[in-house]
């Protein structure tokens, strides 16, 4: 690079600094319209930012956003300021305790999930609101306002349930008492609760919004406050994430336990292996895994050629491993031949003959310190799941014999048996251990998709998905329209699309925040790289997130610090968000008999009802409606 | 007679320099289990033929990476470049504990797992300027490109 070209690289963001300002105010003046009478708009400029979001889009239209402007009434603006430093939490708890008509199983649920904030509540911001960065109360006005402004255009269909509890009735309207919430609460049987499944989909609601209060159409004919509506949705929210996180969590820490437990069981087959006899295991183990390696290479099967060809690569470096282990018990073998000749000179016992029998609080591999160096000193397999765990557990598997080989693959958990046709025309089955990793998922495996998708709602669970196609979802979601590249087959296309109404696509470089549960795509257009995470913690001021991934490079699931800004952390608040980061947040989703619906996205008088419906598909935090919009 | 042992001496020394990192490369076993290498050249060579067999995409073993790297954590790259020619670049000292090497791939695959093609570069060429740093243990390792920027280059086949 250039000199001249270092000097003017810091020029640009400097200049954007001050012109975004500027425009900054457009979506204010050309959407203002767009609310109800009586609400006002707040046209939140962006924050400073060098790297905007329209930047991943290179190769997709540009298209303005109208619900980029939050709608917010006088009432519920003046509220926001007065609820900063309040629990979001405990009106919900109140309101529930003193709601006899509430199930008992509902009511002690939600209080008893929001006895303590969970992490997602101390995390999740808001998603939409923007304020501007001379908002003195900004840091903590942001995360309410557009919860605030979510109460005011929200909507509960009538007989209410989430999370499939039905729950009663509500009544008219309930002041919350707070000192209900710590008394037991009495299981009241309910008369005329709804049927719940059984239960006709709600129809649209005919009668007018209260004031400061939503309607609850159909039987009912009571309010829920207006001012609990955001928390009830944040806390369902919440808890879609949480589930899905609790999963993803569940399904690490299998895997873990099963490649430990594999470990054990072939470490078992080598404890009672003699020295000489390690030799000949080594070089049958060096043998078998360069041939089944070329097998794997050149053969055919179920697996796509990039998989084929990471598994190929994995036994040929165990079949590595395992003639450098040969050469160092031959080395060994040899050290002992000596001192044992000489002592023998000497007229004294075999001083090294300890080695032969292996220590069972030892890795049995590890019967020196350079095989220590190749294999590990303990038997403790906490690091079973990482490459060279998986090393090991192939050198350990294929320098058995044959009738060993079979009885230990009957126990271990993460084998995956493979058929692969040879290029004359032979099939061969290679079980295929494995770290919990493999594309396309298999029997005993997941990959970085099945890893995310299969720990998604049922809803959701569609197919595999690789950082492309999550930016094309994220795209699709911005914009409504699919990014140009890459191309896609229609299929593979009308897929990607229909799961991407599954989520919503939340910019991180105005403002938004990740939440636990949340997807993080990073992919560049022009970068060859990507990943996709899902968010376990956030760290506002340090900005980085901990994050927790299937990696297939790494062959398994782990968890890392992924910072999102590159930005010196002495720069503090001032640090800008790293470019390619796409934030993805699973859309709630619509229960039969309880839904959420913004007065906003209602159609006019004058607008149909599908364009209504549409727009409010697109919307985030929209519920969704398992493919059905 | 004497020019005639001049230039043998000559031809004789640049083989043996040269040929440190041809054999590494041509050695049977990628994997490297310690770093006994006295030049950073050395130690470049042996990642990259580590890499070109595709043990750093397959996923990188740990003992490799301590002994070649100061990567703190495996590289986890979805897609790789396949090449067809590689060239080192002239090594530059820019401290007594620290050098920098280019190398220069020209590549004719970029793919992922799935066998997807992605986009080559533009001209073919893939760079990648490795900065090596001698250890407080006297031996050198590859400081820069991190772990989560490199791109795993395998040999074409």
């Amino acid at each position: 690079m250039s000199r001249l070209g270092q000097v003017r690289k810091p020029i640009y963001p400097i200049a954007l600094l001050y012109i975004a300002p500027l425009f900054a105010c457009l979506p204010f003046t050309a959407y203002a319209d767009a609310c109800r009478p009586g609400d006002q708009a707040v046209a939140l400029p962006a924050e400073a930012s060098i790297y905007s979001s329209d930047s991943l889009l290179e190769s997709t239209p540009s298209r303005s956003r109208p619900n980029e402007t939050v709608c917010v009434d006088s009432a519920t603006l003046a509220r926001s300021s007065r609820s900063l430093t309040e629990n979001p939490v405990e009106p919900v708890r109140a309101y529930l305790a003193s709601a006899p008509e509430v199930p008992l199983s509902v009511r002690r649920e939600y209080i008893n999930r929001t006895g303590e904030p969970s992490p997602s509540e101390e995390i999740a911001p808001s998603t939409r609101a923007r304020v501007p960065a001379s908002d003195p109360v900004r840091e903590t006005t942001r995360p309410r306002l557009s919860s605030v402004n979510r109460s005011t255009l929200l909507e509960l269909d009538p007989s209410a349930s989430c999370g499939g509890i039905n729950l009663p009735p509500l009544p008219p309207r309930v002041a919350p008492n707070p000192e209900h919430s710590s008394e037991p609460i009495p299981d009241i049987s309910v008369p005329g609760v709804p049927a719940g499944p059984d239960e006709e989909e709600p129809s649209e609601p005919t009668q007018s919004t209260p004031p400061g209060g939503t309607s609850l159409g159909g039987a009912t004919s009571g309010s829920i406050p207006s001012d609990l509506l955001p928390h009830l949705e944040r806390l369902s929210a919440n808890d879609r994430r949480s589930e899905f996180y609790g999963s993803l969590i569940e399904r690490r820490n299998e895997l873990r336990e099963s490649a430990l437990a594999d470990t054990q069981v072939l470490q078992g087959n080598w404890q009672e292996a003699p020295l000489d006899e390690m030799e000949s295991r080594f070089t049958r183990a060096r043998d078998s895994l360069s041939e089944q390696s070329a097998q794997v290479s050149l053969g055919k099967s179920r697996l796509s050629s990039g998989e084929q060809l990471r598994f190929s690569r994995q036994l040929q470096s165990a079949s590595e491993r395992a003639e450098i282990a040969r050469q160092f018990t031959r080395t060994l073998q040899d050290r002992i031949t000596r001192e044992n000749e000489r002592a023998s000179l000497a007229g004294k016992n075999p001083v090294m003959n300890f080695l032969l029998v292996p220590d069972k609080t030892r890795n049995p591999l590890s019967r020196s310190s350079d095989l220590e160096l190749l294999f590990g000193k303990s038997r403790d397999a906490a690091a079973a799941t990482t490459a060279d765990g998986l090393a090991q557990r192939l050198v350990m598997l294929q320098g058995l014999d044959s009738s060993a080989r079979q009885r230990a693959l009957e126990q271990l958990q993460l084998s995956e048996p493979i058929s692969f046709t040879l290029p004359s025309g032979q099939s061969v089955d290679i079980p295929l251990l494995h770290n919990g990793y493999i594309l396309g998922g298999g029997k005993t495996g997941l990959d970085c998709s099945s890893f995310v998708s299969d720990a998604l709602p049922a809803d959701i669970r569609k197919g595999t998905f690789t950082t492309w196609d999550f930016r094309t979802m994220w795209a699709y979601r911005r914009t409504g329209v699919p990014p140009r590249d890459p191309r896609y087959e229609e299929k593979r296309l009308s897929q990607v699309l229909e799961v991407s109404k599954a989520f919503d696509a939340l910019d991180l470089y105005r403002g938004d925040e990740p939440a636990v549960g949340d997807l993080l795509v990073h992919r560049l257009p022009w970068e060859t790289t990507g990943h996709v995470f899902v968010v376990r913690e956030w760290h506002r001021d340090t900005k980085i997130a901990s994050v927790i991934e299937a990696s297939q490079s790494a062959g398994t699931i782990r968890e890392r610090e992924f910072p999102l800004s590159l930005d010196d952390p002495s720069r503090g608040k001032l640090r800008l968000i790293r470019p390619g980061l796409m934030l993805m947040r699973i859309r709630p989703v619509q229960q039969r008999v309880c839904t959420f619906r913004r007065a906003s996205d209602r159609a006019p008088a004058s607008v149909g009802a599908e364009t209504a419906t549409a727009a409010a598909a697109a919307r985030p935090g929209t519920p969704y409606r398992g493919g059905a919009d | 007679m004497r020019t005639f042992f001049w230039l043998m001496g000559i031809a004789v020394g640049l083989s043996a320099g040269e040929g440190a990192v041809f054999c590494q490369e041509k050695s049977s076993s990628a994997l490297v289990v310690k770093n006994t290498f006295t030049r950073p050249e050395d130690v470049l060579a042996a990642f990259l033929n580590y890499d070109e067999q595709g043990y750093i995409w397959a996923g990188m073993s740990d003992l490799s990476r301590s002994a070649l790297t100061n990567w703190q954590e495996s590289p986890a790259s979805e897609t790789f470049y396949r090449y067809a020619k590689r060239t080192l670049g002239k090594t530059t000292t820019v401290s007594a504990s620290e050098v920098t090497i280019p190398v220069t791939w020209t590549v004719t695959e970029h793919r992922d797992g799935f066998g997807t093609q992605l986009a080559l570069p533009k001209d073919g060429r893939y760079q990648v300027s490795f900065r090596l740093k001698k250890e407080s243990d006297g031996r050198w390792r590859i400081q820069a490109p991190t772990a989560g920027s490199y791109l795993p280059v395998l040999r074409l086949k």
